[in-house]
Protein backbone atom coordinates (compact mmCIF):
# COMPACT_ATOMS: atom_id res chain seq x y z
CA UNK A 1 0.00 0.00 0.00
CA UNK A 2 2.85 2.00 1.34
CA UNK A 3 4.82 1.42 -1.94
CA UNK A 4 2.18 2.23 -4.64
CA UNK A 5 1.21 5.83 -2.68
CA UNK A 6 4.79 6.47 -3.15
CA UNK A 7 5.19 5.54 -6.92
CA UNK A 8 1.77 7.65 -7.62
CA UNK A 9 3.20 10.78 -5.66
CA UNK A 10 6.38 10.20 -7.34
CA UNK A 11 6.53 13.37 -9.06
CA UNK A 12 5.73 15.31 -6.38
CA UNK A 13 8.74 14.10 -4.23
CA UNK A 14 11.01 14.81 -7.26
CA UNK A 15 9.32 18.13 -7.50
CA UNK A 16 10.00 18.47 -3.84
CA UNK A 17 13.59 17.22 -4.05
CA UNK A 18 14.07 20.11 -6.83
CA UNK A 19 12.77 22.60 -4.82
CA UNK A 20 14.99 21.87 -2.07
CA UNK A 21 18.36 21.62 -4.13
CA UNK A 22 17.08 25.00 -5.70
CA UNK A 23 16.33 27.10 -3.00
CA UNK A 24 18.67 25.43 -0.08
CA UNK A 25 21.47 23.55 -1.76
CA UNK A 26 22.67 25.42 -4.51
CA UNK A 27 22.93 29.14 -2.43
CA UNK A 28 24.47 27.52 0.35
CA UNK A 29 26.95 25.83 -2.46
CA UNK A 30 27.00 29.25 -4.30
CA UNK A 31 27.80 31.22 -0.94
CA UNK A 32 30.46 28.68 0.26
CA UNK A 33 32.54 28.88 -3.27
CA UNK A 34 32.34 32.87 -3.22
CA UNK A 35 33.73 32.83 0.17
CA UNK A 36 36.39 30.37 -0.20
CA UNK A 37 37.61 31.24 -3.50
CA UNK A 38 37.11 35.14 -2.53
CA UNK A 39 39.07 34.62 0.85
CA UNK A 40 41.97 31.81 -1.17
CA UNK A 41 42.90 35.14 -3.73
CA UNK A 42 42.79 37.92 -1.32
CA UNK A 43 46.18 37.55 -0.60
CA UNK A 44 47.10 37.92 -4.36
CA UNK A 45 46.34 41.40 -4.60
CA UNK A 46 46.33 42.37 -0.58
CA UNK A 47 50.11 41.31 -0.58
CA UNK A 48 51.13 43.56 -3.37
CA UNK A 49 49.33 46.76 -1.96
CA UNK A 50 51.59 45.90 1.19
CA UNK A 51 54.80 45.46 -0.87
CA UNK A 52 53.78 48.80 -2.56
CA UNK A 53 53.74 50.66 1.01
CA UNK A 54 56.86 49.23 1.93
CA UNK A 55 57.77 50.69 -0.99
CA UNK A 56 56.91 54.30 -0.78
CA UNK A 57 58.06 53.93 2.93
CA UNK A 58 61.78 53.41 1.65
CA UNK A 59 61.57 56.20 -0.74
CA UNK A 60 60.45 58.66 2.08
CA UNK A 61 63.22 57.18 3.96
CA UNK A 62 65.42 58.47 1.43
CA UNK A 63 64.20 62.47 1.95
CA UNK A 64 66.65 64.70 3.20
CA UNK A 65 67.02 65.68 6.64
CA UNK A 66 65.61 69.24 6.00
CA UNK A 67 62.91 68.11 4.08
CA UNK A 68 61.72 66.27 7.03
CA UNK A 69 62.02 69.14 9.34
CA UNK A 70 60.18 70.90 7.40
CA UNK A 71 57.12 68.50 6.65
CA UNK A 72 56.95 68.29 10.46
CA UNK A 73 57.29 72.07 11.42
CA UNK A 74 54.09 71.78 9.18
CA UNK A 75 52.57 69.34 10.63
CA UNK A 76 52.73 70.59 13.80
CA UNK A 77 50.69 73.78 12.78
CA UNK A 78 48.07 71.94 11.28
CA UNK A 79 48.31 69.58 14.36
CA UNK A 80 47.81 73.03 16.62
CA UNK A 81 44.64 74.53 13.65
CA UNK A 82 42.98 70.78 14.76
CA UNK A 83 43.64 70.84 18.63
CA UNK A 84 41.33 74.09 18.05
CA UNK A 85 39.02 72.39 16.28
CA UNK A 86 38.66 69.62 18.33
CA UNK A 87 37.83 71.82 21.42
CA UNK A 88 35.08 73.56 19.44
CA UNK A 89 34.19 70.05 18.35
CA UNK A 90 33.84 68.95 21.97
CA UNK A 91 31.74 72.54 23.21
CA UNK A 92 29.26 72.31 20.13
CA UNK A 93 28.75 68.66 21.28
CA UNK A 94 27.97 68.82 24.68
CA UNK A 95 25.85 71.48 23.68
CA UNK A 96 23.99 69.47 21.30
CA UNK A 97 23.65 66.55 24.23
CA UNK A 98 22.27 69.33 26.54
CA UNK A 99 19.74 70.26 23.65
CA UNK A 100 18.70 66.98 23.00
CA UNK A 101 18.02 66.19 26.39
CA UNK A 102 16.00 69.20 27.08
CA UNK A 103 13.83 68.78 23.97
CA UNK A 104 13.61 64.95 24.68
CA UNK A 105 14.65 64.37 21.56
CA UNK A 106 16.28 61.24 20.37
CA UNK A 107 20.41 61.19 19.69
CA UNK A 108 22.18 61.19 16.27
CA UNK A 109 23.85 57.74 15.21
CA UNK A 110 27.74 58.58 16.27
CA UNK A 111 30.00 56.28 14.87
CA UNK A 112 33.72 55.47 15.05
CA UNK A 113 36.13 55.50 12.31
CA UNK A 114 37.71 52.20 10.65
CA UNK A 115 40.82 54.11 8.84
CA UNK A 116 41.57 50.99 6.22
CA UNK A 117 43.94 50.92 2.81
CA UNK A 118 42.65 50.18 -0.58
CA UNK A 119 44.10 46.95 -1.82
CA UNK A 120 42.67 46.82 -5.21
CA UNK A 121 40.51 49.02 -7.68
CA UNK A 122 38.00 47.51 -10.29
CA UNK A 123 36.32 50.19 -12.12
CA UNK A 124 34.62 49.07 -15.68
CA UNK A 125 32.10 50.45 -17.40
CA UNK A 126 29.71 47.72 -15.43
CA UNK A 127 30.65 48.77 -12.03
CA UNK A 128 32.51 50.48 -9.92
CA UNK A 129 34.28 48.91 -6.74
CA UNK A 130 37.38 48.49 -4.14
CA UNK A 131 38.69 46.34 -2.10
CA UNK A 132 40.14 47.56 1.06
CA UNK A 133 42.52 45.34 3.25
CA UNK A 134 40.06 44.68 6.51
CA UNK A 135 37.51 43.16 7.15
CA UNK A 136 34.61 41.56 9.63
CA UNK A 137 37.86 40.99 12.11
CA UNK A 138 38.07 44.87 12.32
CA UNK A 139 34.38 45.43 12.46
CA UNK A 140 33.59 46.49 9.20
CA UNK A 141 29.65 45.24 8.35
CA UNK A 142 27.75 45.22 5.22
CA UNK A 143 26.02 48.18 4.66
CA UNK A 144 28.43 50.82 6.43
CA UNK A 145 28.95 54.22 4.70
CA UNK A 146 32.30 54.98 4.02
CA UNK A 147 33.71 57.86 3.46
CA UNK A 148 37.41 59.61 2.41
CA UNK A 149 38.97 62.97 2.11
CA UNK A 150 36.37 64.39 -0.36
CA UNK A 151 33.66 63.32 1.65
CA UNK A 152 31.42 60.13 0.47
CA UNK A 153 33.47 57.44 -1.39
CA UNK A 154 30.61 54.45 -1.19
CA UNK A 155 28.79 51.72 0.70
CA UNK A 156 30.29 48.26 1.85
CA UNK A 157 28.41 45.58 -0.19
CA UNK A 158 30.44 42.21 0.94
CA UNK A 159 32.30 41.96 4.13
CA UNK A 160 35.40 39.33 4.23
CA UNK A 161 37.08 38.46 7.80
CA UNK A 162 40.35 40.39 6.69
CA UNK A 163 38.96 42.05 3.27
CA UNK A 164 35.63 44.36 1.98
CA UNK A 165 34.50 45.16 -0.82
CA UNK A 166 33.13 49.13 -1.33
CA UNK A 167 30.64 49.99 -4.06
CA UNK A 168 31.53 53.65 -4.86
CA UNK A 169 29.14 56.21 -5.34
CA UNK A 170 29.98 56.50 -9.21
CA UNK A 171 28.50 53.19 -9.55
CA UNK A 172 25.54 53.10 -11.56
CA UNK A 173 23.87 50.86 -8.86
CA UNK A 174 24.26 53.41 -6.23
CA UNK A 175 21.29 55.24 -4.86
CA UNK A 176 21.30 57.17 -2.01
CA UNK A 177 19.04 60.15 0.14
CA UNK A 178 20.72 63.66 -0.35
CA UNK A 179 19.70 67.04 -0.73
CA UNK A 180 21.52 70.12 -1.56
CA UNK A 181 23.43 72.65 0.83
CA UNK A 182 21.15 75.17 3.01
CA UNK A 183 18.21 73.02 1.53
CA UNK A 184 16.49 70.28 3.66
CA UNK A 185 13.97 69.03 0.98
CA UNK A 186 15.37 65.24 -0.13
CA UNK A 187 16.58 64.29 -3.29
CA UNK A 188 17.80 61.68 -4.78
CA UNK A 189 21.65 61.13 -5.65
CA UNK A 190 22.41 57.97 -8.34
CA UNK A 191 25.60 57.08 -9.82
CA UNK A 192 26.40 57.35 -13.15
CA UNK A 193 28.39 56.14 -16.17
CA UNK A 194 31.77 57.49 -16.49
CA UNK A 195 33.49 58.47 -19.80
CA UNK A 196 36.74 56.90 -20.23
CA UNK A 197 39.83 59.53 -19.52
CA UNK A 198 37.14 61.73 -17.42
CA UNK A 199 36.65 62.15 -13.69
CA UNK A 200 33.69 60.30 -12.28
CA UNK A 201 30.00 61.79 -12.56
CA UNK A 202 26.41 60.91 -10.96
CA UNK A 203 23.31 62.71 -11.05
CA UNK A 204 20.43 63.69 -8.78
CA UNK A 205 16.78 63.76 -9.30
CA UNK A 206 13.54 65.03 -7.29
CA UNK A 207 14.94 68.43 -6.92
CA UNK A 208 12.84 70.97 -6.15
CA UNK A 209 11.30 73.26 -8.77
CA UNK A 210 11.94 76.25 -6.69
CA UNK A 211 15.60 75.63 -6.34
CA UNK A 212 18.67 77.86 -8.59
CA UNK A 213 21.94 77.56 -9.48
CA UNK A 214 23.74 80.21 -10.61
CA UNK A 215 26.67 79.85 -13.21
CA UNK A 216 29.41 80.68 -11.22
CA UNK A 217 28.23 79.35 -8.06
CA UNK A 218 27.64 75.55 -7.79
CA UNK A 219 25.56 74.03 -5.19
CA UNK A 220 26.98 70.91 -2.79
CA UNK A 221 25.23 68.13 -2.45
CA UNK A 222 24.99 66.52 0.85
CA UNK A 223 24.04 63.30 2.29
CA UNK A 224 20.93 62.88 4.23
CA UNK A 225 19.91 61.54 7.23
CA UNK A 226 16.88 60.33 5.86
CA UNK A 227 19.13 57.37 4.04
CA UNK A 228 20.01 55.81 7.61
CA UNK A 229 23.74 54.91 7.08
CA UNK A 230 25.02 58.09 6.45
CA UNK A 231 25.50 61.27 8.86
CA UNK A 232 23.94 64.43 7.87
CA UNK A 233 25.89 67.06 5.33
CA UNK A 234 29.33 64.60 3.88
CA UNK A 235 30.20 66.17 0.53
CA UNK A 236 28.80 63.91 -2.54
CA UNK A 237 30.00 65.80 -5.16
CA UNK A 238 28.92 69.68 -6.89
CA UNK A 239 25.66 70.45 -9.20
CA UNK A 240 26.90 73.09 -12.05
CA UNK A 241 23.25 73.08 -13.79
CA UNK A 242 19.50 71.46 -12.93
CA UNK A 243 17.32 70.66 -15.62
CA UNK A 244 13.62 70.95 -14.88
CA UNK A 245 11.94 67.30 -15.31
CA UNK A 246 9.14 66.22 -17.70
CA UNK A 247 6.15 66.43 -14.52
CA UNK A 248 7.42 69.84 -14.04
CA UNK A 249 7.41 69.28 -9.93
CA UNK A 250 11.04 67.94 -10.22
CA UNK A 251 14.53 69.40 -11.47
CA UNK A 252 17.51 66.81 -12.15
CA UNK A 253 20.88 67.53 -12.70
CA UNK A 254 24.71 66.42 -12.94
CA UNK A 255 27.04 65.93 -9.88
CA UNK A 256 30.55 66.47 -10.54
CA UNK A 257 32.55 64.30 -8.47
CA UNK A 258 35.70 64.54 -6.52
CA UNK A 259 38.77 63.53 -8.89
CA UNK A 260 40.15 61.76 -6.12
CA UNK A 261 37.32 59.12 -5.96
CA UNK A 262 39.11 57.16 -8.75
CA UNK A 263 42.16 56.98 -7.68
CA UNK A 264 41.60 56.04 -3.77
CA UNK A 265 44.25 55.22 -1.55
CA UNK A 266 42.81 54.78 2.42
CA UNK A 267 39.02 55.34 3.03
CA UNK A 268 37.34 54.97 6.14
CA UNK A 269 34.43 52.89 7.28
CA UNK A 270 31.78 54.66 9.70
CA UNK A 271 30.87 51.89 11.92
CA UNK A 272 27.95 52.69 14.63
CA UNK A 273 28.05 52.88 17.75
CA UNK A 274 25.23 51.51 18.95
CA UNK A 275 25.54 48.53 16.97
CA UNK A 276 28.66 47.81 17.85
CA UNK A 277 27.72 47.75 21.69
CA UNK A 278 25.10 45.96 21.07
CA UNK A 279 27.83 43.29 19.51
CA UNK B 1 55.72 14.05 -14.73
CA UNK B 2 52.32 13.78 -12.76
CA UNK B 3 49.83 14.96 -14.96
CA UNK B 4 47.49 16.40 -12.02
CA UNK B 5 50.81 18.80 -11.49
CA UNK B 6 50.15 20.11 -15.06
CA UNK B 7 46.81 21.43 -14.01
CA UNK B 8 47.99 22.97 -11.08
CA UNK B 9 50.57 24.64 -12.77
CA UNK B 10 48.15 26.59 -15.59
CA UNK B 11 45.79 27.26 -12.54
CA UNK B 12 48.83 28.78 -10.82
CA UNK B 13 49.82 30.60 -13.66
CA UNK B 14 46.28 31.83 -14.23
CA UNK B 15 45.50 33.30 -10.67
CA UNK B 16 48.82 35.19 -11.26
CA UNK B 17 47.83 36.60 -14.74
CA UNK B 18 44.44 37.85 -12.43
CA UNK B 19 46.53 39.28 -9.92
CA UNK B 20 48.67 41.49 -12.69
CA UNK B 21 45.41 42.42 -14.31
CA UNK B 22 43.62 43.40 -11.16
CA UNK B 23 47.38 45.25 -10.60
CA UNK B 24 47.11 47.12 -14.25
CA UNK B 25 43.47 47.95 -13.46
CA UNK B 26 44.19 49.38 -9.93
CA UNK B 27 46.66 51.65 -11.89
CA UNK B 28 44.93 52.50 -14.97
CA UNK B 29 41.75 53.46 -12.33
CA UNK B 30 42.32 56.57 -12.72
CA UNK B 31 42.35 57.19 -16.02
CA UNK B 32 38.61 55.42 -15.96
CA UNK B 33 39.52 53.00 -18.04
CA UNK B 34 39.53 49.11 -17.44
CA UNK B 35 41.18 45.58 -18.66
CA UNK B 36 39.33 42.62 -19.63
CA UNK B 37 41.71 39.57 -20.50
CA UNK B 38 39.52 37.04 -19.44
CA UNK B 39 40.25 35.43 -22.78
CA UNK B 40 43.64 34.62 -21.55
CA UNK B 41 42.64 32.20 -18.81
CA UNK B 42 40.98 29.93 -21.40
CA UNK B 43 43.34 29.40 -24.25
CA UNK B 44 45.74 27.00 -22.81
CA UNK B 45 43.15 24.94 -20.82
CA UNK B 46 40.86 24.66 -24.48
CA UNK B 47 43.79 24.09 -26.78
CA UNK B 48 46.32 22.06 -24.90
CA UNK B 49 44.84 20.61 -21.92
CA UNK B 50 42.79 17.37 -21.80
CA UNK B 51 38.50 17.17 -21.71
CA UNK B 52 38.96 16.79 -17.58
CA UNK B 53 41.56 18.95 -16.45
CA UNK B 54 40.93 21.36 -19.13
CA UNK B 55 37.43 21.69 -17.78
CA UNK B 56 38.69 21.79 -13.80
CA UNK B 57 41.05 24.48 -15.16
CA UNK B 58 38.61 26.49 -16.63
CA UNK B 59 36.00 26.07 -13.79
CA UNK B 60 38.29 27.27 -11.21
CA UNK B 61 39.20 30.31 -12.97
CA UNK B 62 35.95 30.79 -13.59
CA UNK B 63 35.31 30.59 -9.72
CA UNK B 64 37.87 33.10 -9.14
CA UNK B 65 36.31 35.54 -11.58
CA UNK B 66 32.91 34.94 -9.88
CA UNK B 67 34.16 35.52 -6.56
CA UNK B 68 35.16 39.48 -7.41
CA UNK B 69 32.27 40.30 -9.55
CA UNK B 70 29.11 41.92 -8.81
CA UNK B 71 27.26 39.08 -10.64
CA UNK B 72 24.56 36.11 -9.48
CA UNK B 73 27.64 33.86 -8.39
CA UNK B 74 28.54 31.61 -11.10
CA UNK B 75 27.71 33.54 -14.21
CA UNK B 76 31.43 33.69 -15.14
CA UNK B 77 32.21 30.00 -14.80
CA UNK B 78 28.61 29.43 -16.76
CA UNK B 79 30.73 31.12 -19.53
CA UNK B 80 34.10 29.92 -19.15
CA UNK B 81 32.96 26.45 -19.28
CA UNK B 82 30.95 27.35 -22.40
CA UNK B 83 33.57 28.48 -24.30
CA UNK B 84 35.80 25.99 -23.06
CA UNK B 85 33.11 23.43 -24.83
CA UNK B 86 32.76 25.47 -27.70
CA UNK B 87 37.30 25.74 -28.04
CA UNK B 88 36.97 22.22 -27.93
CA UNK B 89 34.73 21.69 -30.05
CA UNK B 90 36.69 23.40 -32.50
CA UNK B 91 40.26 22.46 -31.65
CA UNK B 92 40.37 19.99 -34.58
CA UNK B 93 39.64 23.33 -37.33
CA UNK B 94 41.83 25.34 -35.17
CA UNK B 95 45.87 25.05 -35.91
CA UNK B 96 47.08 26.08 -32.63
CA UNK B 97 50.62 26.99 -33.09
CA UNK B 98 49.81 29.08 -35.84
CA UNK B 99 49.67 32.42 -34.20
CA UNK B 100 47.00 34.33 -36.05
CA UNK B 101 44.99 31.21 -35.20
CA UNK B 102 45.84 31.50 -31.48
CA UNK B 103 44.75 35.33 -31.38
CA UNK B 104 42.16 35.94 -34.15
CA UNK B 105 40.48 33.18 -31.43
CA UNK B 106 41.14 34.72 -27.88
CA UNK B 107 40.36 38.35 -29.52
CA UNK B 108 36.77 36.30 -29.92
CA UNK B 109 36.22 34.80 -27.02
CA UNK B 110 36.55 38.05 -25.03
CA UNK B 111 34.81 40.34 -27.53
CA UNK B 112 32.25 37.69 -26.86
CA UNK B 113 32.72 37.29 -22.97
CA UNK B 114 32.62 41.76 -22.69
CA UNK B 115 29.34 40.94 -25.03
CA UNK B 116 28.17 38.74 -22.21
CA UNK B 117 28.53 41.02 -19.30
CA UNK B 118 26.86 43.83 -20.93
CA UNK B 119 24.02 41.20 -21.38
CA UNK B 120 23.98 41.20 -17.90
CA UNK B 121 23.71 44.37 -16.70
CA UNK B 122 21.59 45.06 -19.98
CA UNK B 123 19.17 45.88 -17.06
CA UNK B 124 20.97 49.27 -15.87
CA UNK B 125 19.24 52.44 -16.54
CA UNK B 126 21.18 55.43 -17.78
CA UNK B 127 22.19 53.68 -20.63
CA UNK B 128 23.05 56.52 -22.78
CA UNK B 129 25.67 57.50 -25.31
CA UNK B 130 28.50 57.74 -22.51
CA UNK B 131 27.76 54.37 -21.46
CA UNK B 132 28.42 52.96 -25.01
CA UNK B 133 31.26 55.26 -25.74
CA UNK B 134 33.13 53.79 -22.43
CA UNK B 135 31.97 50.45 -22.78
CA UNK B 136 33.64 50.53 -26.22
CA UNK B 137 36.75 52.18 -25.32
CA UNK B 138 37.10 49.69 -23.21
CA UNK B 139 36.54 46.70 -25.23
CA UNK B 140 39.16 48.30 -27.63
CA UNK B 141 41.95 48.40 -25.46
CA UNK B 142 41.10 45.02 -23.69
CA UNK B 143 41.42 43.51 -27.27
CA UNK B 144 44.26 45.30 -27.94
CA UNK B 145 46.43 44.00 -24.61
CA UNK B 146 44.80 40.60 -25.69
CA UNK B 147 46.37 41.43 -29.13
CA UNK B 148 49.91 42.23 -27.63
CA UNK B 149 49.79 39.22 -24.23
CA UNK B 150 48.07 35.80 -26.15
CA UNK B 151 50.80 34.62 -27.74
CA UNK B 152 53.08 35.24 -25.21
CA UNK B 153 51.18 34.21 -21.96
CA UNK B 154 50.19 30.88 -24.00
CA UNK B 155 54.30 30.37 -24.67
CA UNK B 156 54.99 31.40 -21.55
CA UNK B 157 52.87 28.36 -19.67
CA UNK B 158 54.02 26.10 -22.49
CA UNK B 159 57.56 27.35 -21.73
CA UNK B 160 56.79 26.24 -17.75
CA UNK B 161 55.14 23.02 -18.61
CA UNK B 162 57.57 21.76 -20.54
CA UNK B 163 60.58 23.25 -18.41
CA UNK B 164 58.66 21.17 -15.96
CA UNK B 165 58.79 18.33 -18.02
CA UNK B 166 55.12 17.95 -18.79
CA UNK B 167 54.42 15.86 -21.94
CA UNK B 168 51.62 17.84 -23.63
CA UNK B 169 52.03 15.29 -26.78
CA UNK B 170 50.89 12.67 -24.46
CA UNK B 171 48.08 14.81 -22.94
CA UNK B 172 46.34 15.44 -26.34
CA UNK B 173 46.81 11.62 -27.57
CA UNK B 174 44.73 10.73 -24.21
CA UNK B 175 42.05 13.10 -25.05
Amino acid sequence: MLRKRFFTSRPLVALLALLVVWWLLLPTLGSFLKLTFFEFQAPLWTVPSYVKDLGEYWMLTKHSPVDLVEAGRDLARLNAAYELKLQEYSTLSDELQRLESILSLSSNARFRYEIARVSRRDQSSWWQQIIIRKGRLHGIREGAAVVYGGGVAGRVREVYQYSAVIELISSATFRIAAHLEGDMRPATYRGGRNLSFHPAIGSVTNVQSDILIASDAPLRLVTSRLGGVFPDGLTIGWVDYLDPGSDGLFQSGQVRLDTRLLELREVAVLIPLEEERKL
Amino acid sequence: MNPNHRLLIVIGINLLLAALVSQVNTAFSGWAVHFTVDALFLLVPGLYLGMVRGLLAAAVAGLAMDALLPLPFGAATAFYLAAFALILRSRHRLRRENWKHLVMAALALNFTYMTYLSFFFGGLPDRSSIYWSRLITDLILSEFVVFACACWYVDLQLTLLHQLGANLGAELRDF
